[in-house]
C-alpha cells in the first residue's frame, strides 16, 4: 500500500513538472512561435523546441534592433534552448534568418 | 478567403463541370466505357485544388517576368502595375495555402514567398545596373531561400520532402534568371521563350504539392 501511495505520488510529480514544462514551452513550427505570446513568473526557465527543418534563431529585440538579452541558435528540427527570465517585463524577440517571426514573452 | 481565390476556385469548378460534359458526352459514343462517372470526372475538390495551384502559380511567373521587362524596359507605369498585380497573387497563393492549413500558416507563408520576389527584384537591379556583387548575393539568396521554402512545406506537409521541395525551387529560380538575363540582353524572342519555360516549369510544384495535400487529408479532397 506505503509502495502504491509512493509511485502515484511520483506519477502527480512527474505529470505536473510535465504540464509547467508545457506551459512554459514555445514551438517554432511552420516558421511562427507557437504561441507568439506567452506570460510567466519571474524566475522561469522558457524553452523554445524547434520543429522545422530549418535553422531558426531566439534573438531578443526587434529586427534591426537585437538588445542582447539573448541570441539562440535552433540548428535543425528537435533542437532546443531555454532562458530564464530574471526580471518583471516584456521581451519581445524574433528569427534572425526569418524576421517576420516575432515572439513575446511577458514577465510578471 | 479573398475575391480573387474565390474567382480562381470558381472558374475551376466551371471547367471541371465542362469537362465532365465533355468525358460524359464522349461516353455515351462509347457503348462498352464501363468505368464509373465518379472515377472519371474531373468535377473534383482534388481537382479543383490542383488547378488552382497551377493556375495561381504559372501566373506568378507571368507576372513576376512582365515586372521585370518592365523594370528592365524602364516603363515604370508598366512596372508599378505588374508589381501589384504580383502582390495580389502572392496573396492569392498564400490563401490557397491558408485555406488547407489555416490563417496562421497563411500569415507565415505570405511574408516567405514575398521574400523571394524582393531576391528576384534585388536581381534585377542588379543586371540593370550592371552591379555583379549585387546579382550573385542575390542568386545566392534565392538559393537560401530555396531551403526556406522546402522547410516550410514539409513542415506543413510530411509527404513534401524539403530537398525535393528546394530543388525544385532552385529550378524555378534558375528558369525565372534565363528570363531576366534575356530581357536585359533585350533579347525578347529569348526571353518570351523563357518565360513560356519558367511558367510551364510551375507545373512541377504545383503538381507534387496538390498530390500531396491530397494525401495528406483525403477526407477533404478525396472523390
Amino acid at each position: 500500500m506505503r509502495m502504491q501511495r509512493l509511485v502515484i505520488g511520483w506519477a502527480i510529480a512527474v505529470a505536473a513538472a510535465t504540464t509547467a514544462d508545457a506551459a512554459n514551452g514555445v514551438t517554432v513550427q511552420l516558421f511562427q512561435f507557437r504561441p507568439g505570446n506567452i506570460a510567466v513568473a519571474t524566475d522561469t526557465r522558457v524553452t523554445w523546441t524547434n520543429q522545422d527543418e530549418i535553422e531558426h534563431t531566439i534573438t531578443a529585440g526587434l529586427p534591426g534592433r537585437p538588445d542582447g538579452a539573448f541570441d539562440f541558435t535552433l540548428g535543425d528540427k528537435g533542437a532546443t534552448a531555454s532562458f530564464v527570465f530574471p526580471k518583471p517585463g516584456t521581451y519581445t524577440y524574433f528569427c534572425r534568418r526569418h524576421q517576420h517571426m516575432r515572439g513575446e514573452v511577458n514577465v510578471n | 478567403m479573398n475575391a480573387s481565390f474565390r474567382i480562381l476556385v470558381g472558374i475551376t469548378g466551371v471547367v471541371a463541370v465542362i469537362g465532365m460534359g465533355c468525358s460524359q458526352s464522349m461516353a455515351a459514343h462509347e457503348s462498352t466505357a464501363m468505368a464509373s462517372p465518379a472515377a472519371t470526372s474531373s468535377n473534383t475538390r482534388a481537382a479543383a485544388l490542383r488547378t488552382t495551384l497551377n493556375t495561381l502559380f504559372a501566373e506568378h511567373v507571368w507576372l513576376a517576368g512582365s515586372a521585370t521587362g518592365a523594370a528592365l524596359a524602364g516603363r515604370d507605369a508598366d512596372f508599378k502595375a505588374a508589381a501589384a498585380a504580383l502582390d495580389q497573387n502572392s496573396v492569392a497563393i498564400a490563401k490557397a495555402i491558408g485555406s488547407v492549413y489555416g490563417n496562421d500558416a497563411e500569415q507565415a507563408f505570405l511574408p516567405l514567398w514575398r521574400k523571394h520576389i524582393g531576391f528576384a527584384v534585388d536581381y534585377t537591379v542588379g543586371v540593370a545596373t550592371n552591379d555583379r556583387a549585387r546579382a550573385d548575393k542575390a542568386v545566392n539568396d534565392l538559393v537560401g531561400y530555396s531551403q526556406d521554402f522546402g522547410a516550410f512545406l514539409q513542415s506543413a506537409n510530411p509527404n513534401l520532402p524539403k530537398s525535393v521541395v528546394a530543388d525544385l525551387v532552385k529550378h524555378h529560380v534558375v528558369t525565372l534568371k534565363t528570363v531576366i538575363d534575356a530581357q536585359a540582353a533585350k533579347d525578347p524572342e529569348k526571353a518570351y521563350v523563357a518565360l513560356r519555360t519558367a511558367a510551364g516549369h510551375m507545373q512541377m510544384i504545383a503538381d507534387p504539392l496538390a498530390e500531396a495535400i491530397v494525401k495528406q487529408f483525403p477526407d477533404r479532397f478525396g472523390g
